[in-house]
């Protein structure tokens, strides 16, 4: 699975027009619900917010996974022109790739590859992507994104391999 | 989705092998599936290939997401797979880079041998397959919307962009039989499945409770055939081939028998196409159930349908269980104990009032559900399925995308 991050608000919304962009979020339910920088309650969250800020977000999607031709279960009304990508960056490429028209707007960064564990509702970032190295082996509360207290509830790592950036 | 290649020649994986080994070959059945390198059909192909090289392959088992630790933990401590792990002295996972971490963990006294680079993360794409979009620093490509096909990436890092070629191996020695099925001669190895074996010579058998990563149940009785010097109709997905058997798939009595059944499984519960996720046929999902109705030319049920309407549980955030659309094939049950390792999903309740629950009959996000989709993607109808919904207004009400009610 794909661990991510969500971008600050502030960055989302220098990114979109209020008076001219008329908004759907596309979200999607797998790694970065797990991650916890997805998902519906984050949406909802990201929704009311930018409405009560002004901006004309019409409605919003949550398909099964967006790295597939699943993106497609979506919807969009005729008169909406832009997209808000509550996915990781291969779900946004993916978007921009099929909806060529409109105009994508990412809302969540990518960190790395992670390992999970839903009973512990842990997960553990193994392989990351440039600039992240230094979460490696870090852990986090799973569907939450917060930091673990510590970083030794799944022993899938030695410390050797936490390291920079993946080999 | 997680990109990965095959990074070793086949003779580099027997290099690391003694004939002395004990092997399991296992695999995820997520996103490796997709690249190519993965799922049932390429650990078959691996087993073949390393036993008519003269390896002893104990075992194979798929796991439904082999980056989830607790999933690969159970997978060992299973009941009906422990004895061969233990026993295994090697481990070949079908896996990417990041589940090997857990592979190597929860496998950390067996030698462990992969066979794939991860790359980065990307799509799956309906004209051009998987692509890779965002890819790792040190495969030294750049990010790119488009995506580079598996086939470039290969040759421009020197990997293997398909699985092993079977033809890498001597040809095993395999034992034949041959038999015929509706007046034609069959050959197929001893002890093959009927229906599989059937169904790659072109002769189709309606089937509903099969799926070629379970094993057989022969619930359904849609697969019932007549072999000759047997006592009852047998069921073609229990059955393996032997020399000379005679067998009719289809003729007047079994198709009758056929739309019996079907009329039957319409006339328990709610089938309605029309709200149903699975309603229009297409390239990710297709309901089983209703190509069959097609396939039989059935309109309407005979019977009367005095089943009473059950609610639809959607309380899980991925998956939606409609049990009006349930057939009892039991495909998911199999699937959670087998794929997902985690025994979740049962059959609550006796004869008509039979029903698949979760956990101890209680809605599935207060079950031990890992939503790891290995029920959704078996059934073959709309009763499980992947939830799609609909958020609107300024209270962000959410809708369902597919429903028996008018949105």
């Amino acid at each position: 699975m794909i661990f991510t991050k969500a971008l600050e608000y502030e960055d989302i919304r220098k990114n979109i027009d209020k008076d001219n962009d008329v908004i759907t979020i596309i979200g999607c339910e797998t790694c970065v619900r797990v991650a916890g920088s997805g998902g519906q309650e984050r949406m909802k969250e990201l929704a009311l917010k930018l409405m009560s800020d002004g901006y004309n977000v019409k409605d919003g999607f949550m398909v099964p996974t967006a790295c597939t031709p699943k993106i497609f279960l979506a919807k969009l009304g005729r008169d909406v022109n832009t997209i808000l990508s509550l996915a990781c960056e291969a779900g946004s490429a993916n978007l921009e790739r099929s909806y060529p028209e409109y105009k994508i707007v990412q809302t969540i960064k990518d960190v790395g590859l992670m390992v999970a564990d839903t009973d512990k509702n842990v997960l553990k970032v193994t392989m990351p992507y440039k600039g992240s190295e230094n979460e490696t082996g870090r852990e986090f509360k799973a569907f939450i994104g917060e930091r673990n207290e510590n970083d030794n509830s799944l022993p899938i790592m030695e410390m050797a391999e936490v390291t920079g950036v993946a080999k | 989705m997680i990109i990965s290649l095959r990074s070793i020649s086949y003779d580099d994986l027997k290099k690391q092998l003694s004939k002395d080994d004990k092997i399991v070959i296992n695999s995820c059945s997520s996103c490796i599936v997709a690249c190519g390198i993965g799922g049932t059909t390429k650990m078959v192909t691996l087993e073949n290939m390393l036993r008519a090289d003269g390896y002893n392959v104990l075992g194979k088992d798929l796991i439904s997401i082999g980056c989830t630790l607790n999933l690969v933990e159970k997978h060992r401590k299973d009941i009906k797979k422990k004895d061969v792990y233990d026993e295994a002295t090697v481990i070949i996972p079908l896996i990417c880079e990041n589940g090997l971490k857990g592979i190597e963990h929860v496998f950390s006294d067996k030698k462990v041998i992969h066979i794939a680079k991860t790359l980065g993360t990307g799509n799956f794409t309906m004209d051009r397959g998987v692509v890779l979009t965002n890819p790792f620093e040190n495969v030294d490509l750049e990010a790119s919307v488009e995506g580079y096909e598996l086939y470039e990436v290969a040759e421009e890092l020197g990997l293997y962009e398909d699985f092993f070629d079977e033809f890498d191996a001597p040809e095993i020695e395999k034992e034949y039989v041959t038999f015929n099925v509706n007046g034609e001669e069959i050959m197929a190895e001893k002890g093959a499945n009927l229906l599989t074996t059937c169904e790659e010579n072109g002769i189709e058998i309606p089937h509903l409770c099969y799926d070629e990563e379970l094993t057989g149940a022969g619930v359904c009785r849609m697969c019932l055939v007549k072999i000759k010097g047997a006592r009852d109709l047998q069921p073609a997905c229990c059955t393996p081939v032997s020399e000379g058997m005679e067998v009719v798939t289809e003729d007047k009595e079994l198709n009758h028998y056929r739309r019996i059944i079907l009329e039957l499984v319409l006339a328990s519960r709610n089938h309605n196409c029309l709200t149903c996720s699975k309603g229009i046929p297409n390239p990710m999902f297709s309901c089983e159930l209703q190509k069959l109705i097609r396939k039989f030319g059935i309109e309407s049920s005979r019977y009367e349908n005095t089943s009473e309407p059950i609610l639809v549980d959607d309380s899980s955030p991925v998956i939606e269980y409609d049990a009006n659309k349930c057939i009892l094939c039991g495909r998911c049950v199999r699937a959670c104990e087998e794929i997902a390792g985690q025994c979740n999903i049962g059959f609550v309740n006796r004869g008509s009032d039979t029903m698949v629950a979760a956990g101890l009959n209680v809605e599935m996000d207060q079950s031990a559900c890992a939503a790891c989709m290995a029920c959704v993607n078996v059934c073959p109808t709309g009763a499980l399925s992947e939830r799609v919904i609909h958020f609107i207004g300024k209270d962000w009400e959410q809708v369902k995308v597919y429903a028996d009610y008018a949105e």
